[in-house]
């Protein structure tokens, strides 16, 4: 085997293993969530549609809301 | 995520009927992305509506309301706010108040989450605040 073969052999690995990286990033931000059983699905929230959570926290204006703030990790 | 458990057992051991708002935000570099399936099960109660808000902007009307001064001053107890964010925190705002062009101001706020549980349990307790 030449040193010009392994050199081009070591950039196939390193190529492979930055897309399988690149691969399992995107796979890990495009994996989808799941609410637990009895609730409704996980609303992402935007400017767009703020409003339904104005909504949602005056359609139970009848009993106390509680908002809880946290960070995902 | 210790603030999400600590909820999580406030909500287990209370049949009060609440509504529940779980807003995850992105706090540090790392919160790229929605919370996993994973982290959504921390807050399993059947009472609860969970919400990804990567711009914040409930935290945003939060502080608008927290920062607005007059007689209806919040309690506020060791939030961490900081730049507009507000985390690890819980807001609680009593039946009847509504949210019109403003959020309207909690009748409590405090955090983190895990060294209040006593204070929002006493708070959700109050029959002024349920009936209010």
């Amino acid at each position: 085997m030449s040193v010009h073969s392994a050199s081009i052999r070591r950039w196939r690995g390193a190529a492979l293993l930055m897309v399988g990286a690149l691969a399992a990033f995107l796979g890990y931000l495009r994996w989808p969530t799941k609410t637990p059983a009895g609730q409704s699905p996980l609303v992402l929230l935007s400017s767009q549609n703020l409003e339904s959570f104005r909504h949602a926290f005056n359609a139970a204006d009848d009993r106390t809301r509680v908002i809880a703030f946290f960070s995902p990790t | 995520m210790q603030g999400a458990s600590a909820l999580q057992e406030i909500l287990s051991k209370s049949n009060l009927p609440l509504s529940v708002f779980v807003v995850w935000e992105p706090v540090l570099a790392m919160d790229i992305r929605s919370p996993t399936s994973r982290t959504l099960a921390r807050i399993w109660d059947g009472r609860a509506k969970q919400f990804w808000d990567k711009d914040r902007l409930i935290a945003i009307e939060l502080n608008k309301a927290a920062d607005s001064s007059g007689s209806n001053a919040v309690p506020e107890r060791h939030v961490p706010r900081r730049g507009g964010l507000v985390w690890d925190a819980v807001a609680i705002f009593s039946a009847g108040k509504k949210w019109a062009g403003t959020m309207p101001h909690p009748d409590y706020l405090g955090g983190a989450v895990a060294a209040v549980t006593d204070d929002v349990r006493a708070r959700l307790a109050e029959p002024d605040l349920k009936t209010r």
